[in-house]
């Protein structure tokens, strides 16, 4: 397997891709919108569960004397895989959890007692920048169909039920730039001897596959309009090859929605052994003499 | 003399300050110096805090075989004179905090599983970064790696999550120190005296951060110096590790 760069674009309309704590979406200082990298493998993470694959980081529930409550990492782990204490061997934890689809993608902090576990992962995210010159906040009060259960301990009778909020943006198109360096593992066969066979084509595949559809495919009440609207994915031809995060070179035209790879190109120029641009032709146009797929039946265009 | 010049820069960053642990995460304004050699390293391939932590995992501290030096990167890299200059107003970034939910409930033992993580990041850090060419063989192997546009591990500012540009790369010839110039690079406050008066035509600036300058050799973790990025003239007549290029002079720490 060697190197893969890349970049994962999402469409936000009417929707809210990822909020910070007043409910607006994530922003810098200067008010570009942003999203973060956990936004983007929590839809990847969802899907794999969905599909029936040991997904280690994701939030688990268990009942303790009458009510929901979480997992701890120890817990989630005897779920997954087996028993965990401070005496089992920290070659057995590793190899486990290697076997979680996760974390053999995006790493892993493990602190259970005795195990103290940092794997970085192979596949790292930048964050995702909002392109789209004209995207607007849009605010909604929405009712609540009850009233405050607070006004009668203040005293007062509430006549009314009480109202929410609901923020949206009216259309953002974020883009990711990420990496994959199979070299992250190397460290890890020696450790864990010819079992372990690092980073392989069939992880690379399966993330392929959530990169190109599990933001379209996880729908909640905000990100009911989040798709995936764009993915390019780059083969270096030598293992060794660095480049920077490919998104900043990605020029996007809010008038047209049109998406312009030609300073990409310039950039790559030699470099790769095989770039493939994934992009949905019915709502975007795109720039490029790269090979182009649609993102949703991944055909040749 | 010469040395390895380039461009480092990034949408974001955050190079963690370790002595704050509550509320928020708080960031350096500049990259220092470990957290530079730590790039290096990886660019080039050596094994960092967590390959030492592994090699050493499950050894007592007085058995043989147990290693207790630096980290790799950080024995190999750590005689590198580098010099840094942040390229914006006054050397100052804008920041911001940024918060993040910890959901999954069995990373914190908060009530109802939920942590609230804030971390403060830098937006558009830019740096020039000069390494300074000691003939080693290491930094024969860091500008060939920079210069063919290679990496091992790929870089980022801080935490993985911000990956890092590399721009411009080239070697420059350096020139003997610039006298009763400013220095256009951070330097050590107890290195170099500034005159007190402003510079003529222009408004002075100061600025001063205590920013990690090495590691302690027995617990590996921060040492520190007061590093300064002004406009005001230098005082000193010989100084040591000053060297200029194309006009400016840098201060190589």
């Amino acid at each position: 397997m060697t190197r893969v760069y890349g970049v994962i674009g999402i469409k936000a309309k009417m929707a809210n891709w990822n909020a910070d704590f007043t409910g607006r979406p994530k922003s810098t200082s200067n008010g570009d919108i942003f999203g973060s990298d956990k936004a983007l493998k929590y839809p990847m993470k969802k899907m794999w569960e969905n599909e029936g694959k040991k997904v280690l980081f994701i939030k688990s529930w268990k009942d303790e004397k009458g009510s929901i409550v979480p997992n701890q990492l120890g817990e989630r782990y005897k779920l997954l895989f087996n028993d965990i204490d401070k005496k089992t061997e920290t070659k057995e934890v590793m190899n486990n959890l290697f076997k979680a689809i996760d974390v053999k993608n995006f790493g892993a902090t493990f602190a259970v007692e005795g195990q103290n576990i940092s794997i970085t992962g192979a596949v790292q995210f930048g964050q995702g920048f909002n392109k789209y010159d004209d995207t607007n906040i849009e605010i909604q009060d929405i009712l609540s169909p009850f009233t405050d259960s607070k006004a009668e301990e203040k005293g007062k009778e509430a006549k009314q039920s009480t109202l929410g909020t609901k923020i949206t943006v009216d259309e953002a198109h974020y883009f990711y730039g990420f990496s994959i360096n199979p070299k992250n593992y190397d460290e890890y066969k020696t450790l864990l001897g010819s079992e372990f066979q690092g980073y392989t084509e069939a992880d690379y595949a399966e993330f392929k596959k959530v990169a190109l559809v599990s933001a379209t495919a996880y729908s909640t009440n905000s990100k009911f309009g989040c798709e995936n609207e764009f993915a390019l994915f780059l083969t270096c031809k030598d293992e060794e090859c660095y480049l920077p995060d490919l998104s900043d070179y990605i020029k996007f035209d809010s008038q047209k929605r049109e998406i312009d790879l030609s300073d990409l190109e310039k950039l790559i120029e030699g470099k790769y052994a095989s770039v493939e641009v994934y992009f949905n032709p019915f709502k975007l146009s795109l720039k490029t003499s790269l090979s182009r797929f649609n993102i949703f039946t991944q055909e040749k265009l | 003399m010469k040395a390895l010049r380039f461009i480092l820069s990034g949408k974001t960053a955050c190079f963690r300050k370790p002595d704050v642990n509550v509320f928020a995460y708080f960031t350096y304004n500049n990259i220092h110096k470990p957290a530079l050699l730590g790039m290096l390293g990886a660019i080039i391939g050596l094994g960092g805090h967590n390959q030492l932590s592994n090699k050493n995992r499950g050894l007592k501290k007085a058995s043989s075989s147990y290693d207790d030096g630096f980290p790799e990167f950080y024995g190999k890299l750590k005689e590198l004179k580098i010099a840094i200059t942040p390229l914006a107003p006054n050397g100052y970034f804008s920041k911001k905090i940024q918060t993040f939910n910890n959901s999954v409930g069995y990373a914190s033992f908060e009530q109802g599983g939920n942590l609230i993580v804030r971390e403060q990041w830098l937006e558009n850090p830019v740096w020039q970064i000069l390494i300074l060419d000691d003939e080693s063989e290491v930094f024969q192997k860091i500008s060939e790696y920079f210069l063919n546009g290679k990496s091992v591990f790929i870089p980022y500012l801080g935490k993985n999550d911000h990956p890092a540009k590399i721009d411009d790369v080239r070697i420059i010839e350096l020139l003997p120190f610039i006298k009763e110039q400013k220095v256009s690079s951070l330097f050590e406050e107890n290195k170099l005296q500034i005159v007190k008066s402003p510079p003529r035509g222009e408004l002075s600036y100061y600025f001063k951060e205590v920013s990690p300058i090495r590691l302690n050799e027995q617990h590996h973790f921060y040492e520190y110096a007061n590093l300064i990025f002004t406009n005001h003239k230098i005082e000193n007549e010989n100084v040591e590790d000053v060297l200029s290029c194309e006009g400016n002079n840098y201060a190589f720490i």
